[in-house]
């Protein structure tokens, strides 16, 4: 299915996340390293929709852990970043960079 | 702790199942965290909002717009499956597929067949430009009993010039000419026309042009439209009839030009059989003005409606009474919608047997959901195996449907073959009963019609048997259930819809025992005239050649002395209308009685010629018949009925009385037997006939009465015509017997039909009882085994058996009666003369049809009695 390389701020947010979270990425970390940093709430729901797209193309992949008592015996789905996830990756931060030269952070037009 | 279990389930509910797992473990991981964190409230807290925030997001991605097809198999390529599925299924059960396909066929293809008639003759417009405009108006006399009459030109010109409220009015009057060939003569069914009469209608020809105004002036050189397929005939190389405009046409002696060729679908109102038209000339002055000959049509002016004409016609009518002599005063004006007039007499026996070709659909759509209940109960086995290996209820449904949509497809597809077959032999069985028969044909909307029957009938079997699975059995009961516990699970539905089919066919049994007791009684009336071993044929002599009566007279004469001179011929005659086809009437004065009343009764008058009551066995009763002299030359004497006799002349020795018809006075000189000339339903009306000379009319209907079969005789009289004048020429040589059949043929196309609907569902409902007595008897096999071991006498188990079956039939043929009451009465509503109250009839049908739906439950039950229980048991698992 044909879509832009183009990332959401959202799904931006949720590969930076997998990034800095590394070999520990699953629902609850990731979920908790956006509201921590971002002091947005996010909901579950959003979480793996995002997720479920970002699989879909090829950005992350998924791997099943073992399951464990104080997730009342369920399984965990760990995600990792692809080579693909990376790219889209930089290539969204030098794109918001090259548009944002020439004006300081913060500033506002009057 | 737990999460909470409500926030909790909501959450399992709305998340895809791919996710399930791992989102539930990851917000009971994480509320345990915080729980540990802000306490046990705090936790709860935060897995509400979570649970109820992502619900919308979650449904969202479960609908599935969002969602790739990555494990799901498409639509498509699953109703591939099912149907390849379904198709095999069918391949591998004939004993259930054929009669199942054929039992659909059977109700579509009547269903079918009738609502094609329905359609092409009441429902569909007629074939005119805006054709609920178009009005056919009457004279109306109605002291005189004269309801729908046909129109004097005075009045047509009358209305013609006055009226505001009809766009354009026209007159006809259908006619036979006589076309000049090479072999002689060839009759061809024409009509008068004004020139009005094609804007009317609306048409236009598609070579050369209409009649016009000057054509249609007395006096004017003739011109003739022809029809389509006339043009055709004449000249098959030129499409169209482009070639045809300018030429000369041999007609009735005189060349006519052929001015134009209409276009080929146009159809002449209630007479399909016009071939051409040729220019009325009709002028108000010929002393004929006053005679009611016209047939007239109207089309209602934009804006102005039937209401409306009716009462400007009325007033019209009123204000030229005073105008016009005493004998024409009573006339009023009746004006009906045309299609109404065309169809209104077929529209209520159509619509009813429309009614029971469906009750008949209904039948055969009961009977195939009982089959396939009885399957799906069989299959039960094979549905818990394939839900235990995963598929889902909806999958299952959707498999099932599938089956019962194929089934439908083909039964639909054999329903519509088996229609047309159908539909030729309901318009064999007599096109003349039906208006509008030629435009009858399969099409489009009839097989919109079928699909819309289908897709009803797949909906009903699909979902009945989907239901009662719903509430099926796991597995392991399912499977080990099969042989032994009775599986009745539908049964009781399967018992409702055979009560139901049983109660149907009585209905429609007792409707059809009722057409056919009304058709025997319309066939023994006697009507008071012979109608076998008679050769009818018509003869109209052309006004260019006959214009004169002197010559008309002597013409008839020789004609009649020829077929009396054929071999095998007794007696030979004619009449200017045969018994049982109209009508004609005329005001009946009494010299030197004193008027009572200020307009004279009307009195149905028939011209005759030669020895017409012989031919006919009308007995003369009192008097004499008339003379050669009187027949043929001086015309000065008359015949009445006995009717005439007892209602207008009292104690009056008929024979000393003098009637005033036709400008003349006539000796009454014999009293003719009653005879239903008029309708064989209707008692004789007082008449009056006319020897020839005092009634010359160009058109007779002869008469024949020979011992050899009629038919035999028509060449003969054919040529015997010739010999007097090689112009002329017969047509509609037909036996009077023939004819006579023609009258009743409606009533025995009604009944023959609905005899045959009948006829079908009783079969129908014998299979269904048989079906599921037999399905009980195979489900009980082991049960039946059991008790004949444990001692069970062979009575015992033909009671168990036959027992439901009866109550069955009982219970059906309860509801049946009250039904057949519902359809009796609407009978006699819509077909006159239909006797609802015949309890032997009603008593009749029900025990047949009790006694049939038993012997249908005894065949299984025989079976049941000879089941061997050791091979019943062995065959236990």
């Amino acid at each position: 299915m044909p879509q832009s390389n183009f990332l959401g701020e959202f799904e931006h947010v949720v590969l930076l996340a997998l990034m800095r979270l590394g070999e520990d990425a699953y629902g609850t970390t990731i979920r908790r390293e956006i509201e921590a940093n971002t002091g947005r709430s996010v909901s579950v729901g959003a979480l793996y929709t995002a997720l479920e797209r970002l699989e879909r193309r090829g950005f992350v992949g998924t791997r099943i852990g073992d399951p464990s008592p104080e997730r009342g015996g369920r399984a965990r789905r760990y995600y990792r970043l692809k080579a693909a996830g990376q790219t889209a990756l930089e290539r969204s931060r030098s794109v918001l960079l090259q548009m944002w030269k020439g004006f300081e952070p913060g500033e506002k037009k009057a | 702790m737990r999460p909470p279990r409500f926030a909790e389930r909501l959450l399992a509910w709305s998340v895809p199942d791919d996710d399930r797992v791992f989102m539930l473990g990851d917000c009971e991981e994480e509320h345990a965290a915080i729980a540990v964190e802000q306490g046990p409230a705090a936790a709860d807290r935060w897995y509400r909002r979570q649970a109820y925030r992502s619900i919308g997001r979650n449904l969202l991605r479960r609908t599935g717009s969002r969602r790739p097809p990555v494990r799901k198999d498409s639509f498509v390529s699953t109703l591939w499956l099912d149907l390849k599925y379904a198709l095999r299924q069918l391949r591998r059960a004939p004993g259930f597929a054929l009669p199942a396909i054929l039992t659909l066929a059977l109700g579509i293809g009547a269903a079918t067949a009738v609502f094609t008639v329905v359609d092409r003759v009441v429902l569909r417009p007629l074939p005119y430009a805006e054709s609920e405009r178009l009005v056919r108006v009457w004279d109306r006399d109605e002291p005189a009993g004269l309801l729908y009459f046909s129109v004097a030109p005075a009045h047509y010109f009358d209305w013609q010039q006055r009226s505001r409220t009809v766009a354009a009015i026209g007159a006809y009057r259908e006619d036979a000419f006589t076309l000049a060939t090479a072999e002689g003569g060839e009759r061809i069914d024409g009509a008068r026309v004004t020139w009005s009469l094609l804007d009317v209608l609306g048409v236009r020809p598609v070579a050369g042009r209409a009649i016009l105004p000057a054509d249609d002036q007395p006096g004017a050189a003739p011109v003739v439209l022809l029809s389509a397929s006339l043009a055709r005939r004449l000249d098959a190389t030129s499409p169209g009839g482009h070639a045809l405009v300018g030429r000369s046409l041999p007609l009735d002696g005189r060349p006519h030009l052929i001015v134009g060729v209409l276009p080929a679908g146009f159809h002449f109102p209630q007479q399909p059989q016009v071939q051409l038209l040729v220019p009325y000339m009709l002028n108000s002055a010929t002393p004929e003005a006053g005679a009611h000959f016209l047939r007239v049509l109207a089309r209602l002016a934009p804006g102005a409606d039937l209401a409306q004409a009716r009462a400007e016609f009325a007033s019209l009518a009123a204000a030229g009474a005073s105008e016009r002599p005493p004998a024409d005063r009573s006339w009023t004006v009746v004006i009906n919608p045309l299609h109404e007039t065309i169809v209104g007499s077929v529209e209520g026996p159509l619509m009813l047997l429309l009614g029971a070709a469906i009750l008949l659909l209904a039948i055969t759509c009961a009977n195939v959901a009982g089959l396939l209940l009885a399957r799906s109960a069989a299959r039960e086995g094979e549905l818990a195996v394939r839900a235990a290996l995963g598929a889902g209820s909806g999958r299952l449904t959707r498999q099932l449907i599938t089956e019962s949509v194929v089934l439908s497809v083909i039964g639909g597809v054999a329903g519509l073959a088996l229609s047309r077959a159908g539909l030729d032999l309901l318009l064999a069985i007599n096109p003349e009963v039906l208006p509008r028969a030629a435009e009858i044909a399969v099409d489009l909307r009839v097989v919109g019609f079928v699909g819309a029957v289908c897709a009803g009938a797949a909906v009903f079997f699909g979902t009945v048997p989907s239901l009662m699975r719903a509430r099926s059995s796991p597995l392991r009961e399912a499977l080990s259930a099969s042989g032994r516990a009775p599986a009745m699970r539908g049964s009781s539905v399967r018992r409702f819809l055979v009560a139901g089919e049983i109660a149907v066919a009585l209905a429609l049994t007792t409707g059809a025992a009722l057409l056919v007791d009304h058709l025997q009684s319309l066939q023994r009336i006697d009507p008071g005239f012979a109608t076998s071993g008679i050769l009818t044929m018509e003869l109209r002599l052309p006004a260019a050649s006959y214009g004169e009566p002197a010559k008309r007279q002597r013409l008839y004469h020789q004609v009649v002395d020829e077929l009396r001179r054929m071999p095998g011929v007794k007696a030979a005659g004619g009449a200017h209308r045969l018994p049982l086809s109209g009508n004609s009437a005329i005001p009946l004065v009494i010299v030197g009685q004193p008027v009572t009343s200020p307009t004279p009764p009307s009195v149905n008058f028939r011209g005759v010629a030669g020895d017409y009551f012989a031919v006919l066995g009308m007995a003369i009763v009192n008097g004499r018949g008339f003379t050669d002299a009187e027949m043929w030359e001086t015309g000065g004497a008359v015949l009445v009925n006995r009717a005439a006799v007892s209602r207008y002349f009292g104690t009056l020795d008929p024979l000393t009385q003098r009637l005033r018809a036709f400008g003349r006075e006539l000796q009454i000189v014999g009293v003719v037997a009653d005879a239903r000339e008029d309708s064989l339903q209707e008692p004789s009306e007082p008449a009056l006939y006319l020897p020839y000379a005092a009634a010359p009319a160009p058109g007779m209907t002869l008469v024949a009465a020979t011992s050899n079969p009629p038919l035999s005789l028509a060449k003969t009289a054919q040529s015997a015509v010739r010999t007097v004048d090689p112009a002329l020429a017969l047509a509609k040589i037909r036996s009077f017997d023939q004819f006579v059949e023609e009258v009743v043929a409606a009533p025995r196309f009604n009944a023959m039909l609905l005899a045959t609907f009948a006829g079908l569902a009783l079969a129908l409902a014998a299979v269904g009882i048989y079906g599921v007595t037999a399905y009980s008897v195979a489900q009980r096999e082991a049960e039946i085994g059991v008790r004949v071991a444990l001692g069970a006498r062979p009575r015992d188990i033909l009671r168990a058996i036959v027992v439901p079956g009866l109550i069955l039939a009982a219970a059906g043929t309860a509801a049946g009666i009250l039904s057949a009451i519902i359809i009796a009465n609407m009978l006699g509503g819509v077909i006159l003369g239909v006797n609802a109250y015949q309890p032997a009839i009603f008593v009749t049908a029900s025990v047949a049809l009790f006694s049939v739906a038993a012997l249908a439950t005894l065949i299984p039950a025989r079976r049941a009695m000879q089941i061997d229980p050791i091979i019943a048991l062995r065959a236990e698992r």
